[in-house]
């Protein structure tokens, strides 16, 4: 399938790259180019004639940048097909073609209020502003900004751009996954955005849809709008309660042909995996543990210089690297795209086709990548002067293919009943078994035994230890899973000023459609546990004894599937006016939204009706407020709508007398925001009914079989009823009270810009089970209603700085945004309480309970002093806790906060220099206030017969507790000895690029070339040093991060 | 023209707004869909039935649980074999709130509580019409709503049995009782009902079951042929009438027991023994007239329809979760429990006379040899062998010498250096290619049960040899003294050391027979009551328990130290405490006495 469609389209793709790179040189050499560079000596000026100084110009889409003179001049050599863009900060940009300037060299730029041009517009759902006019914190985010960061996902490319706006990568594993959202079958989370506290969702051309069912490349994108405050979110309603990341894709612009070609090649290097003991230092410290648990070592010096061969075929002293014969240490980075737009006055067009390919990091097994193409297409037709038809259509092609690992539907466990889920990652449970498995636990395989056709593998007589890893990966067969995504849009924009002039109508219909079917087989391998013996004359032999059969499957069969479908319909009127010093921009929405889940039995819907609308007075006040009736199905009639409003203010106080005199602030706006959204999470449907649930399977009662002695009828339907559910009815929206205050302000000649805003949300009646008030007695503990409970105030301050300037030919830019955020519950469903120290309210939502550590115990007397009741008996060594209400023993009621586990700051810094023809952009991020408890399986082991991390083996009775056969698990609880300071920064992308001159036209007619080199997660800067503090799983139970580096070329036609 | 063609384009569109927001009232409203609520329940009669079949469904299915092997294993029968779990920790003493093993079974019993109390409410369940014809309607509704009570028995019998004890008010508690389904609107801050007040209660619903139950579930008692539709076989595993009458034996004899009983009520022992023989006169007569129940049978755990069962839960199907647990790494098991050096020194010799007693022949330097045949069928020792049934086919032959390879050590090795037999399948060889797996039940109430039952009740109000009952405490011993064993062995044919110890007096007796009850009973879940009912101190229950060091010597025999400390119990309470979360969540709970950070 892959091999008939990716493959050669990227080779064509590649093919046309290199074709157009191979001309480059050759009409270099060739001299006779058939159009002459002309020479232009270009004035700028205002209206009234006074020239503008340091006005900034760009010819031929960035081939060339400059500024003019004092005296508004700036000469230059251009093609005349070149456009030229003149701009400057307070007037209306000017774009023109350098011949229509050969006569006429004076650019007359019009003079516009800061933030009120075309260009400052934001799209916001349904209707776009200029940012001038709103009251909220919005950032615009382009192509450009976007595509420096090599990856294939999206929410990757976000990071440390926007205030407010944290990016969390989790796992490096390959590809996207549809199922995130849901965290079915073990999927989690790849990369997390949170802003205010929680996570936003996507909007992409209008049509709510998880960026994980239709990713995009940055190239297709027009815009992304990350919405905050609380006046853009109720634009769309309660679904952008949490946030918005509003997308738009690319679309024609008359009179504007572009088409670029991109290709981009690279590879991703794990950054750091956490390493695990040898087999010889498995035996060593295995020896150890057993010693310090009074049992007597396993294996003698002679035994651990036999591990030390690192043989891992040897049935006696086998020492397997799983990690290193199983997995590379890279994997491959590939996108190629072309997107072109145009068109004219009448019709216009935006056509994309774009690839991604990502390599996997198994060695072994079946062929393991990721491969995705996506068509976008669209089209514009104004019909007549009041109509326009505009159509979008959107294909999405995703393969995933891997060796299966550990899956095999046939498989029984130990009890013979149950069977074992399906693990949709398999890169998950195949570092699980890498890193537990003990290297010495037995050989990886021989290919002979009973069968010579079929291999063999060895496992465990512990069964623990009953998968061989290099079988799992190798003979559980494998998949092709193809995801594919159709997305449809119809926009009828109709301009009703036949009826008042100003009002505009715009119908759009949109449909996605998502579906992924995961096709190959499931198989299994023949295990045996190999013991090594003597034969009565001596010889060494194996005795073999049989754990399970292999499984070949004939054919390929479906594994697994996946479907949604999302349908938004809406229709917006919208109504312009100005006069005097008045203007008025209203809209108002209905929105019907409706998305089908695999797995979700009731269709989630909800509709709404938006009144919004921004009134300004002399451009420099402004209000804007929503008024938003929304309803959902979660609740029961009569709860299911509410009204909603919001409002904000906006005041430009720099143009107020008492500041217009003052020279340094060339614009500061404040703006403030307040109001009440609704929001449910698209909760399970039904929560106001009592639900009951019949089930007649299972065994049956009567005779085991017939003719026994009391009888012979079974009876076979064994109804059984069980509340699932207490209704509520009363159940209603959760609702979130926001408060926003904020400025944004240009100071020192524009060379400064500031924003800063402060927020103030409070989440009321959060939807919530009652788990600890109603008591098991009533019970119902099956069946736990819902109320709307909960109410946690979040808070923060989010700022940006950016300083721009430019040295002689050295153009600069440096700055930076920073976040500081905290939370604090005010009413929380928790257990009751016997110590203050106890109750969660009053306390951050990520706050960390555990015990309070005082040191480690001096003496095995001390430990019975005031007993730790977590073991029978502790030593010397062990983890001492305070007795937090001094009851003499220290147990459970003397967990207290002792950390919190999300940052209170987080940040990004970037640097942008262009010198010449050259330019670099750098992007780091960091976190500080927080902490990581060390808990997962890398810090957390040491007892029993798992291996040991180095963590574990470097760490012995310091950071890491003794080492014991049997676990003292007073050393792993939760407490603040394993709480360490989370902070870091990391650089996160680096871009540095070499924009080609080209002088003279070509035979390609290329208008720009650009070649760069692009790196992600290039350092990391922290105090933990062996996990990955941004994800401290990584590379532990999931995959690690990696670090990217790639190089590329864009041409521009 | 164009002017009047956009007016009317732009009308359509109002019009069409107009409606979409009018006629949109009805979108949200749920999809057709089964949801049934709470009314709706009662117009389904599958639905009312459902109520009392869904409690047969909280009932543990077989040994490898809390409230089977692990359970014995906070009790001087078994050691655990992994120190982190919740069992092992509450046997040390280091049990934390957060991983209280009992909170389940608390929360169990109360969900079967509430649903059999919504059946039972207003005869709301009695009244449903469940069948057309009103003779087999009634079969049915009579027959539910007596499980129904019986359940509600059962299942306040469980609460009573695990959190039933003294309070930290000094009185002895129950649980709370609950009878009418709980509204949570109204107040749900229960107190917990005097111990006394409880054991009625359990009584009490026992006698209503009783009225509406058949005597038992079997085709032969069911004279019409037609009502065997809706009567007789098919309902075995459900509770019938002398099932209520063995649960009351039970309750009385832990009612009896000195713990529970500080005035040493002696018609507690005589009721307990009175129901007790109830129970048994009813295997020996109307249970071995169709010639299904012999006395003498040994026990088959891999026949869910074994005719000593008179109580049993549902069987699961070819099942290995006891094999897997108890048998070593080596033998593809999780060697998870060990038995300990007490259970073993506490089977007699081959002669029938205890390991202490001069007669018996025991030599410490072979601690195995010439056993009751009950040993070998309940436990594998140093060098045993496991043999295939009904072959000579040696499966495995256990290694428990140092360093041999199911010595204790490994987390898939016992700690004790004895692995249980009892219960598992000897047909079952992990390394076949077709693994033969057998049924496996929890064998609620056997003939065992009440025998030991009836012997100890007898022998507290008439000693051994009396004839109140027709049958003396020493005669219900020698039923089982005399039967057969499961791995084929048979029972004391000759056995003077019963008539001895019945010679012996009373007090003797009661330690004889507590020493057969825990040989019988031993890894069912009852050693670690049957500890505390029998003592009136802490002291019998923290002992230290012990595993046996095996040396292999040079000539290949072994040398045994049996004296080797593994595990020390340390209960600060002989009661269980309750939930931890459930006393925050009720102010009116009083918490069992030594359980102070759990108050």
């Amino acid at each position: 399938m892959q091999s008939t469609l990716t493959y050669p389209l990227r080779g064509l793709v590649a093919l046309l790259v290199l074709c157009l790179w191979a001309q480059i040189p050759a009409s270099a050499q060739n001299k006779t180019p058939k159009v002459q560079p002309v020479n232009i000596s270009l004035q700028v000026t205002d209206e009234q004639g006074n020239p503008i100084p340091n006005a900034a110009i760009v010819v031929g889409e960035g081939n060339l940048h400059a500024e003019t003179n004092e005296s508004g001049i700036f000469s230059f050599q251009a093609m005349p097909e070149n456009f030229i863009t003149v701009s400057s900060y307070g007037y209306t940009k000017s774009v023109a073609l350098v011949g229509t300037l050969v006569n006429n060299s004076v650019v007359e730029l019009k003079k516009s209020k800061l933030f009120n041009n075309t260009e400052d517009e934001v799209p916001l759902p349904f209707m776009s502003f200029k940012r001038r006019k709103l009251s909220g914190a919005y950032s615009v985010l382009r192509t450009s900004d976007l595509e420096k960061y090599p990856t294939n996902d999206l929410r990757n490319s976000l990071t440390g751009l926007v205030p407010g706006l944290e990016v969390i990568e989790r796992d490096g594993s390959t590809g996207l996954n549809a199922e995130e959202e849901l965290g079915n079958f073990r999927v989690t989370e790849k990369i997390g955005l949170a802003t205010r506290g929680r996570s936003p969702i996507f909007i992409i051309d209008d049509v709510p849809t998880d960026i994980t069912e239709m990713p995009l490349d940055p190239q297709e994108i027009e815009s992304v709008t990350i919405v905050k405050d609380i006046v853009g979110k109720a634009m769309l309603g309660p679904r952008g309660a949490d946030g918005i990341i509003y997308i738009k894709t690319k679309r024609g612009k008359a009179n504007e042909r572009v088409l670029t070609v991109n290709a981009e090649q690279g590879v991703s290097q794990v950054d750091r995996f956490p390493g695990w003991a040898s087999g010889a230092e498995y035996a060593t410290l295995n020896n150890q543990a057993r010693t310090n648990s009074g049992l007597t070592p396993l294996y003698d010096d002679a035994a651990i210089s036999e591990y030390a061969k690192n043989d891992p075929y040897s049935f006696k002293y086998p020492s397997v690297d799983y990690r290193q014969l199983m997995l590379k240490d890279s994997k491959s980075f590939s996108r190629v795209n072309l997107a072109s737009t145009g068109g004219n006055e009448t019709v216009q067009y935006g056509a994309y086709l774009g690839y991604n390919g990502e390599g996997d990091i198994f060695k072994l097994g079946k062929i393991s990548d990721y491969n995705r193409i996506n068509v976008r297409s669209n089209i514009d037709v104004k019909i007549n002067d009041l109509i326009k038809v505009k159509v979008d259509f959107f294909g999405g092609l995703n393969i995933r293919r891997s060796p299966n690992y550990g899956y095999n539907p046939n498989f029984t466990s130990d009890d013979g009943n149950t069977n074992t889920a399906l693990d949709l990652v398999e890169f998950n449970s195949a570092i699980a078994d890498i890193t537990d498995t003990p290297p010495i636990a037995f050989p990886i395989y021989a290919a002979f035994g009973d069968n010579a056709d079929a291999p063999w593998y060895a496992v465990s007589p512990n069964t623990a230890f009953r998968d061989n890893p290099i079988g799992n990966l190798v003979h559980n067969g494998y998949y092709n899973e193809t995801g594919r995504t159709g997305a449809s849009n119809l926009t009828f924009d109709y301009d009703l000023k036949e009826i008042l002039p100003g009002l505009k109508s715009k119908t759009f219909v949109g449909f996605n459609i998502f579906n992924s079917v995961r096709i190959g087989k499931a198989e299994n391998y023949i295990a045996y546990i190999a013991t090594p013996g003597k034969t009565a004359s001596g010889a060494d032999t194996v005795t073999l004894s049989k754990v399970h059969d292999g499984t070949d499957l004939a054919e390929q069969a479906k594994l697994h599937d996946y479907y949604s479908q999302r349908f938004v319909v809406y229709e917006n009127l919208s109504y312009e006016k100005q006069w005097g010093n008045h203007d008025v921009q209203v809209g108002a929405t209905y929105y019907l939204g409706k998305i089908s889940k695999n797995g979700i039995e009731e269709p989630q819907r909800q509709q709404n009706a938006v009144m919004t609308g921004v009134y300004s007075l002399k451009d420099k006040y402004f209000v804007q407020g929503v008024l938003n009736y929304a309803g959902t199905y979660s609740f029961a009639k009569g709860k299911r709508y509410a009204m909603f409003p919001a409002a904000g203010l906006g005041w430009v106080i720099s143009e107020e007398s008492f500041l217009s005199d003052v020279k340094a602030i060339n614009y500061l706006k404040l703006r403030a925001e307040a109001g009440i959204l609704g929001y449910e999470s698209f909760l399970t449907p039904f929560l106001y009914l009592d639900r009951w649930g019949v089930n007649s399977s299972g065994s049956a009662f009567g005779p085991y079989s017939t003719n026994q002695w009391f009888g012979t009828n079974t009876d076979n339907s064994v109804y059984r009823t069980t509340a699932n559910r207490i209704g509520n009815p009363d159940l209603t929206w959760e609702k979130r009270k926001e408060f926003s205050i904020g400025l944004d302000a240009l100071l020192f000649n524009r060379k400064i810009s500031v924003e800063a805003n402060y927020y103030n949300n409070l989440r009321d009646g959060m939807v919530s089970q009652l788990f600890n008030t109603v008591p098991y007695t009533a019970g119902i503990s099956n069946a736990r209603p819902w109320f709307n409970y909960n109410k946690v105030r979040y808070y923060g301050l989010e700022t940006s700085l950016q300083y721009s300037d430019k040295i002689g030919a050295l153009r600069f830019s440096v700055g930076g945004n920073a976040t500081v955020q905290n939370s604090k519950i005010l009413k929380y469903d928790q257990a009751n309480f016997r110590f203050d120290y106890q109750s969660i309210i009053g306390q951050p939502i990520d706050t960390y309970f555990g015990q309070t550590y005082m040191g480690k115990f001096a003496s095995d007397a001390e430990t019975l002093v005031v007993p730790q009741i977590y073991d029978e008996t502790l030593q010397k060594d062990d983890l001492k806790y305070e007795d937090k209400n001094g009851d003499g023993v220290v147990d459970d009621n003397d967990r207290s906060p002792i950390g919190h586990t999300t940052p209170r700051l987080f940040y990004g810094l970037n640097l942008r220099v262009g010198y010449r023809n050259f330019d670099l952009t750098v992007i780091g991020t960091g976190r500080a206030g927080y902490d990581i408890p060390l808990t997962n399986k890398y810090f957390w082991n040491g007892w029993g017969d798992n291996n040991y991390s180095n963590f574990t083996k470097d760490n012995m009775d310091g950071e890491s507790p003794r080492l014991t056969y049997y676990k003292v698990n007073n050393n792993f609880v939760a407490s603040d000895f394993w709480l360490r300071n989370g902070s870091f920064f990391k650089i996160q992308n680096v871009e540095l690029a070499y924009t080609v001159p080209l002088g003279a036209g070509n035979l390609m007619g290329i208008r720009g070339l650009r070649i760069y080199a692009r790196g992600a997660n290039l350092l990391t800067l922290s105090k933990i040093k062996d996990v990955d503090p941004e994800s401290i799983n990584s590379g532990v139970t999931v995959n690690p991060l990696f670090r990217t580096v790639s190089t590329g070329i864009k041409l521009t036609f | 023209m164009k002017l009047k063609y956009t007016s009317a384009v732009s009308t359509a569109f109002i019009l069409l707004i107009g409606t979409l927001l009018t006629s949109c009232v009805d979108y949200l409203d749920p999809y057709p869909n089964g949801n049934r609520d709470s009314e709706d329940l009662w117009e389904y009669q599958d639905m009312v039935q459902g109520l009392v079949g869904q409690c047969y469904d909280y009932m543990p299915r077989n040994y490898n649980d809390n409230e089977g092997v692990y359970l014995d294993g906070a009790s001087d029968d078994v050691v655990i074999t992994s120190t982190t779990n919740s069992m092992t920790r509450l046997a040390v003493g280091s049990l934390p709130t957060s991983l209280d093993p009992f909170r389940t079974y608390w929360d169990r019993d109360y969900r079967a509580i509430y649903s059999v109390n919504l059946f039972l409410k207003d005869r709301r369940g009695y009244n449903t019409r469940f069948l057309v014809d009103p003779h087999l309607d009634g079969l049915v509704k009579n027959r539910l709503q007596g499980e129904a009570f019986a359940l509600r028995a059962w299942f306040q019998w469980d609460l009573l049995q695990k959190f039933g004890g003294k309070g930290m008010n000094g009185e002895m508690l129950g649980y709370p009782i609950v009878l009418e389904p709980v509204d949570i609107g109204k107040e749900v801050n229960f107190a917990r009902s005097p111990y006394d007040e409880c054991v009625k209660q359990i009584l009490a619903d026992c006698d209503s079951a009783y009225k509406y139950l058949p005597i038992a579930h079997r085709d032969f008692l069911v004279p019409n042929i037609n009502d065997r539709a809706y009567a007789g076989a098919r309902y075995w595993g459900r509770f019938d009438g002398i099932t209520t009458r063995a649960i009351k034996a039970q309750v009385y004899l832990t009612w009896a027991s000195p713990r529970f009983n500080p005035g040493n009520d002696l018609t507690r022992w005589d009721m307990a023994a009175k129901y007790a023989k109830e129970v048994m006169d009813f295997k020996t007569t109307t249970d071995a007239v169709s010639k299904g129940f012999v006395k003498t049978t040994a026990v088959n755990w891999f026949d869910p329809n074994f005719p000593g069962i008179i109580f049993s839960s549902r069987y699961q199907n070819a099942n290995d979760a006891l094999e897997r647990m108890f048998y070593p790494g080596g033998f593809q098991g999780n060697g998870a429990v060990g038995v300990t050096q007490e259970l073993v020194d506490a089977f007699p010799m081959k002669n029938g006379y205890p390991i202490t007693d001069p007669k018996s022949g025991y030599d410490p330097a072979k601690p195995y040899d010439n056993r009751d045949p009950r040993f070998y069928s309940t436990i594998f020792y140093n060098n045993a062998k496991a043999v295939k049934i009904n072959t000579s086919n040696v499966m495995y032959t256990f290694e428990n010498w140092l360093n041999g390879k199911d010595a204790a050590g490994p987390p898939v090795n016992s700690r004790t250096n004895y692995h249980i037999k009892k219960m598992v399948f000897m047909g079952l060889n992990f390394s076949d290619n077709a693994i033969n797996r057998q049924p496996h039940a929890k064998f609620f109430i056997r003939w065992s049960h009440m025998v030991l039952a009836f012997a100890e009740a007898a022998n507290q109000v008439e000693g051994p040899n009396g004839s109140k009952y027709g049958l003396s405490a020493k005669e219900a011993i020698g039923y089982l003294r005399a039967r057969n064993n499961s791995d084929g062995g048979k029972g004391f044919t000759t056995d003077p050391y019963l008539t001895e110890v019945a010679n012996a007096g009373q007090a003797a007796f009661t330690n004889f027979i507590r020493n057969e009850r825990r040989l019988e009973l031993c890894f069912e879940g009852q050693r670690f009551y049957d500890i505390r009912r029998w003592s009136t101190s802490l002291e019998p229950l923290n002992k230290t328990v012990h595993m046996a060091r095996i040396v292999k010597n040079d000539d290949n025999s072994f040398s045994y130290d049996l004296n080797v400390p593994v595990e020390t119990r340390s209960f600060k309470s002989a009661y269980l405490p309750l939930p931890y979360d459930e006393m925050l969540r009720m102010s009116n709970l009083v918490q069992n006495e030594g359980w102070d950070a759990w108050k």
